[in-house]
């Protein structure tokens, strides 16, 4: 292999490329994933909002049915309950502190109150378990769940910030120290070094690696069958003999493997766009209106798959994933100068549609248990180092810390070294399948051929 | 200036492909590799151009190793190929840049050979206000017209080296006749060409040295004139008024065929046919015709590759590959 091997490398890459995006498919495909990037997360959010604004419509105007509110304040604190009645629902609401009654009898007599829709409510501190809010209600009242669960968030709010008025908290400061604690257990490693045990995934990283691999594999699979038709075209229609008077095998392979992996570039960095502009879209649809949780939560979800990224992991995981459309796309290649006529492309590629279906799924299945379960790092570290699995895998393990930057620069290696290697013995049979006319080459006629060639 | 091709040979499986080939082109002109299919030829020109690896040989142009990739070279090869969905014109630009040219001159020589070839309402379009402009694509032409794109893309890049593999299979007589005036331009403009065909009246017509394969094997090569000369005017083509077999069988002459237009007859030597003519004159026979020539290029042919080749040129041709990956 030298360099005027690949002689008409840059012709071959520009007409394949060229070729490639004015082709209907390639247009079809660009559009449905720049629209799904696009538009998910803001219809996502639409109907979070409508959602959000029906319950609201649903909620304002209906008074509790409430009666009355016995209270037993134990904490020791002075709490003032009449801002409860400033609520709307709860203007009609009458608050008892002061009840001649003690705590278990006002319980008791909801038992023989039918017809009433009363509560009691018993505040207390223990140094230990904290805050205890109990809330009562009798079966036979008219009060129902739903309105019952209204008043406890609501209560619990109220009684919250009585307790921080009490405490002289501000609101500023309950935020900072109610902040979640994100608790990183590092290991060392057999080398020596440290490495972030992350665990088991969370459902967030699950639904967004479970999404990148669906992505992905719409990725390869339109990179494979642009590489295929287009190397078993060349033989069919023998344009090949024609090429193969200027060009070598390998130029015209790596012309199009070039090809491939721009417009797959091309593809993500599209559909990346629109996901980010979608981003600044939910932004728009969320300000100045009534987003509910699940619209705004979904937002969050997506974005904090990037938390934890960082140059050295988006590097690894973006050269990860070029390498493994590579090496597919080898392997599509291969599929392709194995048949001679078009028609039989189809029939090829079920050996390459078998390996693909079993190592995303053996990654899905992955995925999967690790969202219940970490005690299944050697079968994911299998994964993600075995080049065929661990392009669905291994980008996403390290761009959300779930594989190490050292097993993620090792899997970058042997990925490489792969497909190098796939290369080169791709390259040495290529030339010969090129060439052959005639039944297709099954696998253990392209193993011959291939020993014959490097023996040689 | 000379290209030659030194002891090539080529193995797939247990068949000889290709057998200690050698030729040489010393001036510019037309060079005839003959045979019947599965004789060689294609798997001869294949290792030539380098698209096929040779078990044992050399092809030298100016006493240096031919590399397609330092010599200009144009290609016909006998299994035409365009891709069939992509449009001409991206095409031939495709085969110009791959021949090392800017779009530019691309673009000049093929208007030029558009004209010439007859094809440029093709590669140009008519471009129809307010509907989408639709540039054709070669399955959308027919055999003949998809042929001259084929040669246009042999001939875009000037070649100074050409390979022709049946050039005139499958064209109708006006194809034929304009593939011929572009053929002798080139041979005119002193390129090198070496054709392949099984058509003798055209090989007669344009070459000078051939070369006859039969299994793989060279079993007449040389100068044409010289070859034909080698087998002497054997060939006498008789016609009379009268029948003449009495005077035929009496000689003991070889009758080849007997058809209306006259008797082909095959003498051992000029002097029998003049014996043939005394005869003939001596009974007062009204001849028509009496011609003694040398055989036919179609003749040499038949004879050197003998009718047991013909049988198994299929055979070999469609074995091969398959030996290949059996080996």
């Amino acid at each position: 292999m030298n360099k005027n091997d690949f002689r008409g490398f840059k012709q071959v890459f520009l007409f394949e490329f060229m070729t490639g995006i004015k082709k209907t498919a390639f247009k079809i495909y660009l559009a449905i994933i720049c629209a799904i990037a696009l538009l998910a997360m803001p219809i996502m959010v639409i109907i979070g909002n409508i959602k959000g604004d029906d319950s609201a419509k649903e909620s304002a105007p209906a008074a509790s049915p409430i009666e009355s509110v016995y209270l037993y304040d134990e904490t020791g604190l002075s709490v003032t309950y009449e801002g409860l009645n400033q609520k709307d629902e709860y203007a009609d609401v009458e608050l008892i502190t002061d009840s001649d009654m003690s705590y278990d009898d006002a319980v008791n007599s909801l038992k023989e109150a039918t017809g009433h829709n009363n509560i009691v409510i018993k505040t207390d501190y223990d140094s230990e378990k904290g805050f205890d809010l109990t809330i009562v209600t009798s079966k036979k009242s008219g009060i129902s769940d739903s309105a019952l669960q209204s008043f406890e968030e609501d209560f619990t709010a109220y009684y919250r910030d009585e307790v921080l008025r009490n405490l002289d908290v501000s609101e500023e400061d309950f935020e900072y120290l109610s902040k979640e604690f994100n608790v990183t257990v590092m290991k060392s490693g057999k080398d020596g070094s440290f490495y972030d045990d992350a665990g088991s995934l969370s459902s967030n990283d699950y639904l967004g690696s479970l999404g990148g691999m669906m992505a992905l594999f719409m990725i390869i699979n339109m990179a494979v069958g642009t590489i295929s038709t287009s190397v078993a075209t060349e033989k069919s229609s023998r344009v090949i003999e024609f090429l193969l008077t200027g060009t070598r095998p390998i130029a015209l392979l790596s012309g199009k493997l070039a090809a491939r992996l721009l417009e797959t570039f091309i593809t993500f960095f599209a559909g990346y766009s629109c996901y980010f502009l979608s981003q600044i879209i939910c932004v728009f649809l969320m300000t100045g209106s009534t987003a509910s949780v699940e619209g705004s939560g979904s937002v969050v979800t997506t974005a904090s798959i990037w938390g934890t990224v960082t140059i050295s992991k988006l590097l690894i995981a973006v050269l990860y994933f070029l390498a493994g459309i590579a090496l597919y796309s080898i392997i599509g290649a291969l599929t392709g100068a194995s048949v001679s006529k078009l028609d039989e492309l189809q029939d090829a590629l079920k050996l390459y549609s078998f390996i693909l279906l079993v190592c995303l799924y053996s990654d899905m299945f992955m995925i999967m248990t690790l969202l219940f379960s970490s005690s299944y790092d050697g079968i994911k570290t299998f994964l993600a180092l075995f080049p065929l699995t661990g392009v669905f895998i291994t980008p996403m393990f390290v761009l959300t810390g779930k594989l190490s930057v050292l097993l993620g620069l090792a899997s970058l290696v042997i990925i490489i070294i792969t497909t190098v290697a796939t290369f080169v013995l791709a390259s040495v049979v290529y030339e010969s399948m090129l060439l052959f006319q005639g039944k297709r080459l099954k696998i253990k006629d392209i193993v011959t051929l291939m020993k014959k060639q490097v023996v040689e | 200036m000379s290209f030659e091709v030194k002891h090539l040979q080529k193995k797939f499986g247990d068949k000889q492909a290709v057998e200690d080939l050698s030729f040489e082109l010393k001036n510019p002109g037309v060079y005839a590799l003959l045979g019947t299919n599965g004789a060689g030829k294609s798997t001869s020109i294949r290792m030539m151009l380098g698209i096929l690896s040779r078990d044992h040989g050399e092809v030298l142009f100016n006493g240096e190793n031919f590399d397609t990739r330092k010599v200009n070279v144009g290609y016909l090869a006998e299994e035409r190929g365009l891709y069939p969905k992509y449009s001409l014109m991206d095409q031939l630009l495709y085969f110009a840049s791959l021949k090392g040219l800017s779009t530019d001159v691309a673009m000049e020589r093929i208007k030029y050979w558009g004209e010439r070839l007859k094809v440029t309402e093709y590669l140009f379009p008519e471009r129809k206000k307010g509907k989408k402009f639709k540039p054709t694509l070669a399955e959308q032409l027919s055999k003949g017209n998809q042929q001259k794109i084929q040669l246009m893309a042999a001939l875009i890049s000037d070649p100074e080296f050409l390979i022709l593999d049946e050039p005139l299979s499958g064209l109708d007589p006006v194809n034929t006749d304009l593939f011929k005036s572009v053929i002798r331009e080139e041979i005119d403009k002193q390129k090198y060409i070496i054709m392949s065909s099984h058509q003798m009246p055209v090989i007669e017509e344009f070459c000078e040295d051939i070369t006859i394969l039969t299994r793989g094997k060279a079993v007449v090569h040389g100068n044409l004139n010289e070859i034909k000369k080698s087998y002497g005017r054997v060939n006498l083509f008789v016609k009379c008024d009268e029948d003449i077999s009495d005077t035929i069988s009496t000689l003991g002459i070889k009758v080849v065929n007997d058809t209306p237009a006259g008797i082909h007859l095959k003498v051992k030597s000029e002097d029998e046919a003049r014996a043939l003519l005394k005869q003939l004159s001596d009974t007062n026979k009204n001849i028509v015709r009496f011609e003694l020539r040398e055989p036919s290029l179609h003749e040499i042919f038949i004879e050197s590759v003998g009718e047991g080749a013909l049988e198994n040129a299929d055979e070999i041709e469609t074995g091969k590959v398959e030996e290949k990956v059996s080996e």
